[in-house]
């Protein structure tokens, strides 16, 4: 299903963009977990932006698109538009009912409702901020109109207990979320490739094989793989709604709101880990693509992150990992790639998924003994992310700081 | 032939059995299964000593993952709670049965993987 939607590969800096918009895997875990963190915080108004940031990727990836394939026909530019959504693992919508005055729409299948309830039960409220924004910004893209044009409200979520559907209504007029303007891809470097320690993986055949795999949503817009419900979504996203909430109590209350900040998104980080690499290393494809080549436990270290160029993440690099401590370098990180666009030079390290996920990794590997097939429980994740003598990583490095690459050095506390 | 079988939920509360074969899955096997939609990755095209991985699915009903020369299959069905998932296994089960695997024995640890065991 995905003849039509124009993928770019740029396995150079280890990116995969459409319409000018680098997309990522992440798990039903991360995004969840990361749109409760924020939504938790303390007086913090996070569904402007949470919405917002949706509206603002798929005004900016369907323009694009409609404009390099000259793509000029109503019809033609929902079904385009429909089309990367289901692909991306974000669930299903019909947007025939909707006319450049707004309208209705309806689906049953909803990636962060579905993930919702089989993460946390039923909600107690709407959840599914990115499809409100991402509809409000297509319908934008899609009658050439300006981001922002539309107010979208969330009437009904199937997270919900009384819901079996979301709904949304899409309004002309003010809209109400805040509007971005997308940096698209941002600011890229020549990667200076460092040198490895010997293992046994063979980083480039996994990142071809990993890169073939057929990850796209099915029937009901949903991508089950590695035990988890993976999505292709926006880096830009992500990043804006995490510096959004950064900078929102950093605000509000100066160095403590970083302080704040901080540990609930590497901790997103770390859930992101926890499932995500988890889940890649005890499944069948591990099994059969990776795991009769490892020999060490530093081969698992090493499969894993070669697993992790192929999310799009950007180059991922173990410079040096034994069982005491690890150091990971990563080009262009998508985090401090777009920090620099969106908002210019950092003065502290804002790759928090990156912090997290490293630290899990040796986690997983060293303290988990994830080659022994666990089950990824709650109990387990403490275990491994919420005792004293674990793995934390250190900031070496930061792009967004203005350096050449983003490190991290990962030892037992 | 004896299969060894541990049901579990996957996180979203899905039904997942683990099934151990008692020899390993060769492609003979997928010929059982008619009404299956099968997905090879020809790992073994991209890194020496990788094997071969297949994807079966069923609709949007049954999704069964294994690899090429082992014996383990993982299945996951139809959520349980509102899904008739207990319909789906006895059909899976019953393909299985026809390809000659003709006793499943639901045991109560996961331990059906034997490279837990061996370890790496």
């Amino acid at each position: 299903m995905s003849t039509n939607i124009p993928v770019d590969m740029d396995l150079e800096h280890r990116r995969c963009n459409v319409g000018n918009e680098p997309m990522i895997f992440h798990c039903h875990h991360y995004n969840t977990f990361l749109q409760r963190s924020i939504e938790d915080a303390a007086y913090i108004d996070s569904k402007p932006f949470l919405i917002g940031a949706g509206a603002e990727v798929a005004y900016s990836q369907l323009t694009n698109i409609f404009n390099s394939k000259d793509i000029n026909d109503v019809d033609k530019r929902k079904a385009m538009a429909q089309e990367i959504y289901c692909w991306a693992g974000f669930g299903t919508f019909d947007l025939s009912p909707l006319s450049d005055n707004g309208g209705t729409v309806k689906t049953k299948h909803s990636h962060y409702a579905f993930s919702w309830r089989a993460k946390w039960k039923e909600a107690d409220h709407p959840v599914c901020y990115f499809s409100s924004g991402w509809l409000a910004g297509a319908l934008a893209a899609i009658y050439n109109k300006p981001n922002g044009s539309y107010s979208v409200e969330h009437t009904e979520c199937s997270a919900v207990a009384s819901n079996n559907e979301c709904v949304y209504v899409l309004t002309p007029g003010t809209p109400n979320y805040k509007v971005f303007a997308s940096v698209g891809i941002g600011p890229l470097s020549t990667h200076k490739v460092r040198e490895i320690p010997p293992n046994n993986v063979d980083y480039d055949g996994i990142l071809s094989a990993v890169g073939g795999l057929p990850l796209v949503g099915n029937e009901e817009g949903l991508i089950p793989a590695f035990g988890v419900y993976l999505t292709r979504h926006y880096a830009n996203y992500y990043n804006r709604i995490s510096f959004e909430l950064l900078h929102a109590l950093v605000e509000k209350f100066g160095d403590e709101g970083r302080n704040v900040a901080e540990p609930l998104l590497v901790e997103a980080g770390h859930v992101c880990a926890f499932n995500t690499f988890g889940g890649i290393m005890t499944s069948t494809e591990w099994d059969a693509l990776i795991r009769p080549n490892l020999k060490t436990r530093e081969d698992w270290v090493h499969g894993i992150v070669a697993v992790v160029n192929a999310l799009g993440w950007g180059r991922w690099q173990v410079t040096k990992v034994t069982e005491d401590e690890a150091e990971f370098t990563i080009h262009d990180d998508y985090e401090a790639v777009g920090y620099l666009a969106m908002y210019g030079k950092s003065n502290y390290p804002v790759s928090f998924l990156a912090q997290g996920g490293v630290a899990g990794i040796m986690n997983l590997v060293y303290i988990g003994d994830i080659a022994s097939k666990p089950d990824l429980t709650p109990e387990f994740y403490d275990r491994l992310f919420k005792q004293p003598n674990v793995y934390k990583a250190q900031s070496l490095s930061s792009k967004a700081m203005g350096d050449e690459v983003t490190s991290f050095r990962v030892k037992r506390a | 032939m004896l299969v060894k079988a541990y049901k579990t939920l996957d996180c979203a509360n899905k039904v997942r059995i683990h099934y151990l074969l008692a020899q390993p899955i060769s492609r003979d096997l997928f010929s059982f299964f008619p009404n299956a939609d099968l997905s090879v990755q020809e790992f073994s095209n991209y890194v020496a000593g990788a094997n071969d991985h297949f994807t079966l699915t069923i609709g949007n009903r049954v999704r069964a993952t294994g690899v090429i020369s082992e014996p383990k299959l993982v299945v996951t069905y139809a959520k349980s709670d509102q899904d008739n998932s207990s319909e789906y296994i006895e059909q899976f089960e019953a393909c299985l049965h026809v390809a000659g695997y003709d006793k499943i024995e639901y045991v109560l640890t996961k331990n059906v993987d034997p490279q837990v065991s061996t370890g790496t």
